[in-house]
């Protein structure tokens, strides 16, 4: 009896499973739904290919770090050429005296005395020999200021006292004698008088 | 149609293999979503959700026959119903025994035929449903129901003696068996 009972149990689980297998879907509701389930599965493509993309160039921007990490010397060797040409143009403007041993950008004497003899006040002191204190020179900034190219330099304009508020003179075309005589003051009209003492008569 | 060969375009995202493979299957998986949910729409949304989440895992998939495929499908369309359900809470256990004089036995349904079947299933409550689901259409064992649901195995137990009892009652009621009670 059992058996019959579970018998039947399976037989209607069977006919019902297959008759839910073999069931089509609704040709218009399922348009409708596959519609709704393809623009699904394009978008989670597109976020796909865009998450390639920020991986892609995340992966570019370490490998970029990296290589500056590991590599210095490619940025560091134009920077100290850069350097270089400007210590040789310092260098050019300074005596020798004024180089730097042991700077880390600067050149040494071929041959440096390290002592010197000095004499005493009487010729019968012997010489001694003290050493040169070569101390931390630093570069005299105001030798520096000669390398400044002459383009930027400022202009002065030296005005007599009697032309202070007046225009500047009109620009001429000037003649090879003018251009080499020496500056004078402008010759102005009206402002050409002298200031002369007050009269001790008045 | 070779299901086999479609399964392979389906993953090189070939559009029309994917629309096959969803024209085949979309029909017996809507009803077994409406087996679970009974309301169309949310049965919709849930059968979208398996598809989608079986296109974007069909790379995992080794297919082995056709039995295989469907049954891996309304494994993932199953577990979408059933988290859904989990969410809304709908396993609430309705106040009120069951005639305890009643006796109901599965072989009672081998008479009606699928048709009436699947609509006597639909008129059960949420939570009886979804055990008499589980336990008497997809054969699943108490333990493994306990464990989908986040339910204890003597609740499960329970609510399907409670469902079982709820048929007959629809049963009798619409003329289909006659009363059966038991005989001391």
């Amino acid at each position: 009896m059992s058996n019959g009972k579970q018998t039947n149990e399976h037989e209607w689980r069977h006919n019902f499973l297959t008759w839910e297998k073999g069931l089509s879907g609704d040709g218009e509701k399922n348009d409708v739904l596959w519609e709704r389930l393809i623009v699904r599965l394009q978008v989670s493509g597109k976020k796909k290919a865009a998450y390639f993309v920020w991986a892609a160039a995340a992966l570019l921007l370490l490998s970029g770090l990296f290589f500056l990490w590991k590599y210095p010397s490619f940025s560091g060797q134009m920077y100290s050429g850069t350097f270089k040409t400007r210590s040789h143009l310092i260098n050019s403007h300074l005596p020798e005296k004024q180089v730097v041993p042991g700077s880390a950008w600067m050149e040494k004497p071929a041959k440096q005395k390290t002592t010197i003899k000095t004499t005493g006040a009487s010729p019968d002191l012997p010489a001694v020999e003290q050493p040169v204190v070569i101390g931390l020179v630093g570069v005299d900034s105001l030798k520096i200021a000669t390398i400044i190219p002459s383009a930027q330099s400022k202009k002065i304009r030296v005005v007599h006292m009697n032309e202070w508020f007046s225009p500047p003179p009109p620009v001429f075309a000037k003649s090879k004698e003018e251009e080499e005589a020496p500056y004078k003051p402008s010759v102005w009209p009206g402002k050409n008088r002298r200031m002369s003492p007050p009269s001790s008569n008045n | 149609m070779d299901l086999h060969q479609l399964v392979k375009e389906a993953r090189k995202n070939s559009t029309a293999a994917q629309k096959c493979l969803f024209d085949f299957y979309s029909g017996s998986m809507m009803l077994v979503c409406c087996r679970y949910l009974k309301d169309r729409q949310d049965a919709e949304e849930m059968m979208l959700n398996g598809f989608y989440k079986f296109f974007s895992s069909i790379h995992s998939f080794q297919y082995k026959n056709d039995a295989a495929l469907y049954s891996w499908i309304k494994k993932i369309m199953v577990n979408e119903c059933l988290m859904f359900l989990r969410k809304k809470m709908a396993f609430a256990i309705i106040s009120g025994p069951a005639p305890e004089d009643q006796v109901f036995h599965d072989d009672v349904l081998h008479k009606l035929n699928a048709e009436d079947i699947f609509r006597l299933v639909l008129e059960l409550p949420a939570g009886y449903r979804t055990v008499f689901n589980l336990h008497a259409v997809e054969g699943w064992e108490h333990k493994e129901i306990a464990i989908a649901l986040g339910i204890s195995e003597g609740t499960s137990k329970s609510q399907l003696n409670k469902a079982r009892k709820l048929l007959q009652k629809i049963l009798v009621s619409k003329g289909m068996i006659h009363e059966q009670r038991k005989t001391n």
